[in-house]
């Protein structure tokens, strides 16, 4: 019975894991992993103008035989848009298609896009899109109309491209 | 009486699993978030950018920056709008040059070309990020790009969240 007594003596008792250094070490990580952090992606839309200045030098960066042969343009005014091509080849009348907006007040970008993936399947070789804005139009409906001209998502054929040599207008010449 | 004082002599030990826990999450969270992006967007507070489905990453060039009350370049204001409209003083006769913006960014252009003169690996640019408020009118966007274009910038590329 001694003997038994002195080998339970030798063991030594249980202790917690010692995880202060661990935790030292964690909460120096995380402040720097934070200010690193992006929690907003930002993302970047290209565009130039055509060409409007008298300096040759500043010439668009869209070079002049890649320039529009259908001359598709979208213009957005405060009735919704107008799609209209060069010299009535979209529209015998050359008034071009007028989609209207929607009864919210907003523009309907849906719309546009499948009238646009229409035009981009029977013009499949047609890259290049002129979008003329409003004076007043804001910037968010300017850029959101680029997103709807520049591809199309879709669930069943993923990314499709229609548009993405994109040059923006708009009444300045 | 001895057992007694014994227990008051005891230490008690602060438990932080759990806060290591919380903390062992965080950090895979964050960790998984990390992205190491050249380009930082420095926001002045008074703008809010548009949404967008590009997948294009910006680059680091110059900066125009558009905010509902400044024009900045590179960080600096150079000159103050209202909604959209500047002081007549500020633009030239024709109504669309932006004085104040052409001078600073001529100095860009012109400090860009010597650099690139001297590094070849400097390309001399003609670029130009353009980080805008999103309710800024489009004849203001048109001065600018009008602006850029005369002190040889005139690729844009236009700043916005990912949708």
């Amino acid at each position: 019975m001694a003997k038994g007594n002195d080998d339970r003596k030798k063991i030594p008792p249980l202790k917690n894991l010692n995880l202060t250094p661990l935790l030292d070490f964690v909460v120096a990580v995380i402040p720097v992993l934070l200010l690193s952090v992006n929690f907003l992606e930002y993302v970047v839309l290209d565009t130039s103008l055509p060409v409007y200045s008298d300096d040759p030098t500043a010439e668009s960066s869209i070079e002049k035989d890649k320039q529009p042969k259908l001359g598709l343009s979208v213009a957005i005014t405060d009735e919704g848009f107008i799609i209209a091509g060069q010299g009535g080849i979209l529209n015998a009348d050359g008034k071009g298609t007028l989609i209207r907006k929607m009864t919210n007040g907003s523009y309907d970008y849906l719309t546009l896009s499948d009238k646009l993936l229409d035009i981009k399947n029977k013009y499949p070789d047609e890259w290049s899109l002129i979008i003329i804005p409003e004076a007043t139009t804001r910037f968010e409906d300017i850029v959101s109309t680029m997103d709807a001209s520049r591809e199309r998502l879709s669930k069943g054929e993923g990314r499709r491209v229609m548009f993405p040599n994109i040059v923006l207008g708009g009444g300045i010449l | 009486m001895k057992h007694s004082s014994k227990k008051r002599m005891e230490v008690a030990e602060l438990n932080i699993t759990a806060l290591l826990d919380m903390f062992t999450m965080l950090l895979i969270f964050l960790l998984i978030n990390y992205s190491s992006v050249s380009y930082q967007v420095k926001t002045s507070g008074f703008i809010e950018f548009p949404k967008s489905y590009s997948e294009k990453k910006p680059t680091e060039i110059l900066n125009i920056v558009v905010d509902k009350y400044n024009i900045l370049v590179d960080g600096n204001v150079v000159v103050k709008h209202d909604k959209g409209v500047l002081a007549p003083e500020a633009i030239d006769d024709n109504g669309f040059r932006i004085i104040p913006l052409y001078t600073s960014l001529v100095k860009y252009s012109e400090r860009n070309k010597y650099l690139s003169s001297v590094n070849k690996k400097i390309v001399s640019g003609g670029k130009v990020i353009l980080q805008m408020d999103k309710d800024i009118p489009f004849y203001m966007l048109r001065q600018i790009m009008y602006t850029a274009g005369q002190a040889e910038y005139s690729d844009f590329k236009f700043i916005a969240i990912k949708k």
